[in-house]
């Protein structure tokens, strides 16, 4: 169902035919890093003469509101320049998030009469209160995906583990990807899908420590085609987080973000061990 | 402390797909739930090993079993607080006698399958995390807690700050009246964090008169018409407390 048309108290441009004229579109960009969005919106501009200047006297000014249902999260940024960037963390933002571009006044505007008013408006003057909307801009939706799984533990959060094509050797592991993909052999498969329910902690020692020590020491040499990849921004923000340095051993390091695994992996197997006796 | 078990997200599924069956509703009207290993997944959020007290008696008791639950999960990310393989595996773990007396499972079945839906699982939109009975109690306070201390807006609440510095005072405002809750947060303009703020103040003012289903819902609606030609997330919070309290005295007079 179409929604239905709202009808301001005061001439809008882009609502009916108010006033004659045109918003430009809202020109997002969405960049998405582990940590943060980026918004890059603009260039803006009206080629409404009234509305023009009151954007250069600093009278009114370009507003993008951000709006996802999903967490709550509606906030507004103003700018009198006709681009704006909006950084926002990552952990606000899931699912549909709805941007939206107006123009709004900045300062009472006692007798707001915008050039190209509709005829049927005669002479009448408006007052218009401060953040009062003068133009209606373009509605642009995205998707914040959960590329993270934030309940499923760090590292399940960005390394993703499935059955490759051979029988047997040695798994692959794969890092030009989003997240860090590991390809066991067939055989392998089934004695993961195994361990993944009764002893899940043995997996870390057995595949996730390894995996992780390499892809420290990737993160370390700081390869420029890995730069954006969002695994990559997230074992950095995970070994700045730990204090850790490039000059230190590497499975130490990567034992210190999984929080000692080995200990756990011992419980699992002597629980494993205790059971068949 | 320990670690949060949460629910995968098929067991969620089961537990939903069984409400309907034969003996599905058992767990709920009486006993409890268990788990099987492949059943839970160990979460990054820890937590202390001593329970949270959260009072069922009524409505009255929702606030301090909000701050409680609160200060026990602490200040999750958003993100992670609109899962429900948290809040469903909270409602039949930890908190499934609170949810039970809290929200007692109707004697009729099919009004029972919708009741467990709405309390014991998240359905959609912002009316599945408010109708959770453990998610609304964290979204509440998470939303109201100490505005002053936020990031960005802080120094904008910096007035608003009581006296005794209670980062809790706008939860326990929001709990005065069930609508309140329904009528500020469940709207869009609601997810503004000033716009709900100033709103909260103007009805921590004057509770008695204000903390009312016909005031909360007078209120919500006047700021609904007022943010369809304002874009009122952009004013300082000052000026939003002033509208709202023009727009209450409004409505005294009205009534007068």
């Amino acid at each position: 169902m179409a929604a239905r048309p709202f009808a301001y108290p005061h001439p809008v441009l882009g609502s009916g035919d108010d006033v004659v004229g045109e918003l430009s579109p809202l020109n997002l960009t969405v960049e998405s890093h582990a940590d943060r969005l980026v918004l890059n919106a603009g260039p803006f501009s009206s080629t409404n003469p009234t509305l023009s200047t009151l954007l250069e006297q600093g009278l009114a000014s370009y507003a993008i509101r951000v709006h996802c249902s999903g967490t709550y999260f509606r906030r507004s940024w103003t700018s009198s320049k006709p681009v704006m960037q909006i950084i926002i963390p990552a952990s606000r933002l899931v699912g549909t998030v709805k941007v939206r571009l107006w123009v709004i006044a900045k300062t009472l505007l006692g007798t707001y009469r915008p050039q190209g008013l509709h005829a049927d408006y005669g002479e009448t003057t408006f007052r218009l209160e401060d953040c009062d909307v003068l133009a209606e801009g373009e509605e642009v939706a995205f998707t914040a995906d959960k590329d993270f799984d934030p309940l499923a533990g760090a590292v399940s959060s960005f390394m993703r583990i499935e059955c490759g094509e051979n029988d047997t050797g040695p798994f692959e592991t794969i890092f030009d990807q989003p997240r860090i993909l590991i390809r066991l052999p067939k055989l392998d498969w089934a004695n993961y899908q195994l361990l993944k329910s009764s002893a899940p902690q043995i997996l870390h020692s057995a595949i996730v420590l390894p995996v992780l020590a390499e892809a420290i020491r990737v993160v370390w040499d700081r390869p420029d085609h890995l730069l954006d990849l969002a695994w990559f921004q997230k074992v950095d923000l995970m070994l700045t987080g730990a204090g850790a340095e490039p000059e230190d051993p590497l499975v130490e390091t990567a034992q210190k973000l999984l929080q000692n695994p080995f200990s756990r992996a011992g419980q699992d197997a002597a629980r494993l061990v205790q059971e068949d006796e | 402390m320990t670690r949060l078990m949460l629910l995968t997200e098929s067991a969620v599924s089961k537990l939903r797909s069984e409400l309907e069956k034969p003996g599905g509703l058992a767990g709920y009207r009486g006993g409890g739930f268990t788990f099987t290993r492949d059943a839970l997944l160990p979460s990054t959020v820890e937590v202390s090993d001593t329970l949270p007290e959260l009072k069922s008696a009524g409505p009255e008791c929702d606030a301090p079993s909000s701050v409680n639950l609160y200060r026990w999960l602490g200040s999750l990310e958003e993100v992670l607080a609109t899962d429900e393989r948290l809040w469903a595996a909270l409602a039949h773990g930890h908190f499934a006698e609170y949810t039970r007396s809290r929200w007692p499972v109707p004697s009729d079945d099919s009004k029972a399958i919708s009741s467990i839906r709405s309390h014991w699982f998240v359905g959609g939109g912002l009316g599945g995390l408010r109708r959770n009975s453990v998610a609304r109690l964290w979204w509440a306070a998470h939303l109201t807690y100490a505005p002053w201390e936020d990031e960005q807006d802080g120094a904008e609440f910096g007035g608003l700050k009581p006296p005794d510095g209670d980062p809790f005072i706008y939860t326990t405002t929001l709990f005065k009246n069930q609508n309140v809750y329904q009528a500020l947060v469940e709207r869009e303009f609601g997810s503004s964090r000033r716009v709900l703020i100033a709103m909260l103040e103007v009805i921590r003012r004057d509770p008695t008169n204000r903390a009312t289903d016909a005031f909360s819902n007078a209120l919500g609606k006047q700021v609904n018409l007022l943010s369809a030609f304002r874009e009122i997330s952009a004013l300082p919070v000052a000026t939003l407390v002033n509208n709202f309290e023009a727009l209450a005295a409004g409505f005294t007079r009205n009534q007068g």
